[in-house]
């Protein structure tokens, strides 16, 4: 009798650690196919501008892709954005962007104790997506979008197929701030001469000649 | 004792004149002496014909920096590369708002300045900031700049010879700086500072950042390793215009040909022989060839004049002398009525005492105009013009539109024609050999990349086109290439070599 009801203790326990094993790796599994990773990277492309993970204090972003292969790219910028209480779209903090990070980095070596992030990472609209084909085997795609407001966006770079189908996808992560919020850079001419050496220096120039 | 007669009154008279005629001479001969005057360049026609028939330029007028940029601090820049003038010098009365050269004014005004050298890098990281520059892309001693628009330089100035740029930054308002591209020193000078909201460079900087082109250095664009601060215009969209042109003696005839010969040679042509080959070149010469005005069969009016230079003269007393006479030859009317802009290009400096300098100039109208060559050329030695060259067009069909550069952005031009520029460039002597990718090679000797309008040279029937088109130039031991490629399909279009 113990043994049967242990036994059967048993193959519940395991039952349920399958079943959230399977749950941790379907949400993994999902999240990631949503909003992460589609494919491996280009070897062909090189996201030259903006670097990822790079801040940048201004309302405009470059974006500078080289292409080292005749094949065709679509460049598109997402805002992060998430849901709020009303189901309205507002922008992703810093704050929020890291520790979305941090969630998904526990998730992915196992220490976390969620499947998912608490916040739900959607893709903003910013402008509309760009083909650009190199025939070549150097080309540059070079685009300025202006206008931005604060926020964590993401530069998505697709290398289509034939069709509409994706081969590869690189993306770059960037932080843009208020170009206020720049750190005060050191004077450039900290160690430069005080005026009354300049003076004399001057003054001896102008007698002895250079 | 005898009474002088009448014959004794006439030998006393004659006396006296005599005395006063060589009074005056000698006054004269002193004169001569003293101005150091060649009596054998004097004529009648010296005397009568040196009235200016068009308004004389005066050196401000002339000089304008080939291009302005701007930084906004944030790793974007803003470039004009046409006709800068509006930033840099207007009358007083213009009403435009400050200049360049009133903001240098203003800042050279304040009683303690201060000049210190110093490096590059301390130049690009001031820059960086918000800041403004202007460039010329041949150099111009300070003391004409100062002469030009009565900047009041001190003696602290001095050390600075040459000025390739000039440039004040937000992020030092108490600076001016000035880079001295032919010896590759960097200046800081340093005066009192001011509030920001008093300098005349704050509102400059907002007008030239509402008409420049959007521009990233070209780091930015290919990465880090092509380092290369030459910044790389990025417009959306742009004017593109193609114009074709004919030359002012196709235009205006033999009546023009004429009237411009007459400035040289008097209403009359006396002592002068004209000569008419079968090819279609008219040949003027006076005397024994003391003066020659060769109008060519492309539409070129090429004039010569003998002698020695009278005496040592400065760039800015040259300059004045060269645009003197301009006014007296035709000025830069074209057989049209139409009055071009003058724009000071270049100055070709001869080593020596009382040697030769030619300025060369383009003409300007709203937008500015690229020469390959010079639109005008005038040699002055001492206080006299020596040589003369005229080559002006005359706009015939002209086209207009506005055009994006879509696929063929500078840099992908860039990445298109690398083989052939490193090509032209070896065949130049700009490189030795091939000790690294062509890519690298051509995008470290690069010194500029702007969109521009470009007078391409004539045919021999002397018509030719004036096109937009993306220019890379380069620069190394003095020689500078001009390289042109299409806006349309990024074809090579050809190039200078200056």
């Amino acid at each position: 009798m113990f043994c049967q009801k242990s036994f059967q203790n048993f193959i519940g326990k395991k039952l349920l650690a399958g079943l959230l094993t399977l749950t941790l790796l379907f949400g993994m599994f999902s999240f990631f196919s949503m909003s992460d990773v589609y494919g491996a990277e280009d070897p062909a492309v090189t996201v030259v501008n903006p670097l990822d993970g790079t801040t940048v204090y201004s309302s405009s972003l470059l974006i500078s892709v080289k292409l080292t292969a005749p094949e065709t790219i679509r460049v598109n910028l997402y805002k992060q954005v998430k849901n709020d209480s009303n189901g309205n779209p507002v922008a992703l903090t810093f704050d929020e962007w890291s520790k979305v990070r941090s969630e998904r980095t526990a998730i992915v070596s196992g220490t976390a104790l969620v499947a998912e992030p608490a916040i739900q990472v959607l893709q903003g609209w910013v402008m509309e997506p760009v083909f650009f084909t190199s025939t070549g085997n150097l080309a540059f795609f070079t685009k300025k979008v202006e206008n931005l407001s604060v926020g964590v966006y993401k530069v998505k770079i697709d290398t289509m197929g034939p069709g509409e189908t994706v081969l590869y996808t690189t993306e770059h992560i960037v932080f843009l701030k208020e170009k206020t919020a720049q750190p005060v850079q050191a004077n450039v001419f900290e160690n430069s001469q005080t005026g009354t050496v300049s003076f004399l220096q001057n003054l001896l120039k102008s007698i002895f000649g250079r | 004792m005898k009474e002088p007669g009448a014959k004794g009154i006439t030998k006393e008279f004659i006396k006296s004149v005599t005395m006063v005629v060589l009074f005056l001479s000698t006054i004269l001969l002193l004169y001569v002496f003293w101005e150091n005057i060649n009596p054998g360049q004097m004529n009648i026609r010296n005397l009568t014909e040196q009235e200016s028939l068009h308004p004389v330029m005066t050196p401000a007028e002339v000089v304008a920096p080939d291009e302005i940029q701007l930084s906004y601090g944030d790793g974007s820049y803003g470039v004009i590369t046409g006709n800068t003038r509006a930033y840099w010098w207007t009358p007083q009365d213009s009403g435009q708002g400050p200049t360049f050269t009133y903001g240098v004014g203003e800042f050279l005004q304040a009683q303690d300045i201060f000049v210190e050298e110093i490096t590059r890098d301390q130049y690009q990281q001031v820059l960086a900031l918000e800041s403004l520059k202007s460039i010329f892309d041949d150099p111009l001693p300070l003391n004409l700049l100062c002469q030009a628009y009565g900047w009041d330089c001190p003696s602290a100035t001095e050390s600075i010879q040459q000025v390739s740029e000039i440039a004040y930054s937000f992020g030092s308002m108490e600076s001016l700086f000035v880079k001295d591209g032919d010896r590759n020193l960097y200046y800081r000078i340093i005066g009192n500072g001011e509030k920001i909201e008093q300098s005349p460079f704050l509102s400059l900087y907002q007008r030239i950042a509402l008409g420049s082109k959007v521009a990233y250095p070209l780091t930015l664009l290919l990465g880090e390793e092509e380092a290369n601060p030459v910044l790389v215009p990025l417009p959306s969209e742009f004017p593109y215009v193609i114009t074709t042109y004919t030359n002012e003696r196709a235009a205006g005839g033999e009546d023009f040909e004429k009237s411009l010969a007459k400035t040289f040679f008097g209403a009359t042509f006396d002592f002068t022989r004209i000569i008419q080959d079968a090819q279609g070149t008219t040949t003027y010469m006076y005397g024994y060839g003391q003066r020659v005005l060769v109008a060519g069969k492309e539409g070129t009016f090429r004039y010569k004049e003998e002698g020695a230079p009278t005496q040592e003269a400065t760039l800015f007393y040259s300059l004045e002398t060269a645009l003197g006479f301009l006014s007296r030859h035709g000025g830069t009317q074209d057989p049209l009525g139409k009055v071009y802009d003058l724009h000071l290009s270049k100055i070709i400096r001869q080593s020596g005492p009382s040697a030769p300098t030619t300025f060369v100039f383009d003409l300007w109208e709203d937008s500015a105009i690229r020469y390959e060559g010079g639109a005008l050329a005038i040699t002055v030695s001492g206080n006299r013009v020596t040589a003369f060259t005229r080559d002006f067009h005359v706009p015939e069909k002209s086209q207009t539109q506005q055009f994006s550069a879509g696929d063929y952005t500078a840099v992908n031009v860039l990445a298109t024609n690398h083989q052939q520029m490193g090509q032209v460039l070896m065949e130049n002597g700009f490189f030795q050999d091939r000790k690294e990718e062509t890519f690298l090679m051509v995008t470290k000797a690069l010194e500029s990349i702007r969109l521009e309008e470009i007078r391409f040279s004539k045919t021999e029937e002397g018509v030719g086109k004036i096109e937009t088109c993306w220019c890379f130039f380069f620069e190394k031991d003095g020689k500078r290439l001009e390289m042109y490629y299409s806006i349309r399909d990024a074809l090579p279009m050809g190039y200078t070599l200056r």
